[in-house]
């Protein structure tokens, strides 16, 4: 990973708190939050802006979300950690 | 300024954080520290050392975020000026905050209580106003 250790952004996405990040040109968030005891996590497309969903989770536990990150084919068709030495954690 | 189960916890760490400096030359602004993490640390710390509040500035000195922090070193408020699209569909920063449980900063694990975004209120606007370095609306 550029400007970061992948074991602390898994940390991180674990807690929900924003994540900015560039992956193939483009600059995105993540972030996961409670409503209702539900637990989600999301990723959006800041830069080139797009308001259409990127990726998204649901789950009883912030770990059920965590675990559908690590599975999901979100990075060109492929896992975060098939593509995690190409993602640069920004700070803005 | 520490990562969670740190400081409120009495588990007392090496700051990952330092004083920045960049955009004031005391690292404060409206009395509140401006923070930057140290080597590949981002964000604002997860629990507090002696400050009840942090501010994080862009790399132009524009807010970017202030965390606030209750006596025990726990994080409950997070105020943030980016896009949300829950927000605002067009992509325009926006201000806006979340909160979280008292068990975020104590744990490691849990789900720690994070809201969504909510747009901050009139109220909030007003009492953090001065906060907002940079920040026109």
């Amino acid at each position: 990973m550029i400007n970061g250790n992948p074991h602390d952004f898994i940390d991180t996405v674990y807690s929900g708190q924003e994540i900015f990040f560039f992956f193939n040109g483009k600059k995105f968030m993540f972030q996961g939050y409670m409503e209702r005891d539900i637990c989600y996590m999301e990723i959006q497309q800041h830069f080139p802006w797009n308001p259409n969903e990127i990726w998204f989770a649901k789950g009883d536990s912030m770990l059920s979300c965590l675990d559908q990150f690590l599975d999901a084919p979100i990075f060109n068709q492929k896992t975060f950690w098939e593509v995690e030495s190409e993602i640069e954690w920004v700070d803005d | 300024m520490g990562g969670r189960a740190t400081f409120a916890i009495g588990n007392i760490v090496p700051y990952q954080y330092a004083v920045d400096t960049t955009f004031s030359p005391d690292g404060k602004w409206e009395g509140v520290k401006i923070l930057k993490g140290t080597g590949n640390r981002h964000g604002l710390p997860e629990s507090s050392h002696s400050s009840l509040a942090y501010i994080k500035l862009d790399h132009n000195g524009i807010f970017k975020e202030m965390r606030l922090y209750d006596k025990n070193h726990c994080l409950y408020f997070e105020i943030g000026y980016h896009a949300e699209k829950k927000l605002d569909k067009s992509g325009k920063t926006v201000l806006h905050y979340h909160t979280y449980d008292s068990s975020f900063s104590m744990s490691k694990v849990g789900n720690g209580g994070r809201t969504p975004a909510n747009k901050l209120t009139k109220s909030m606007r007003k009492h953090f106003r001065k906060f907002f370095k940079g920040v026109l609306k």
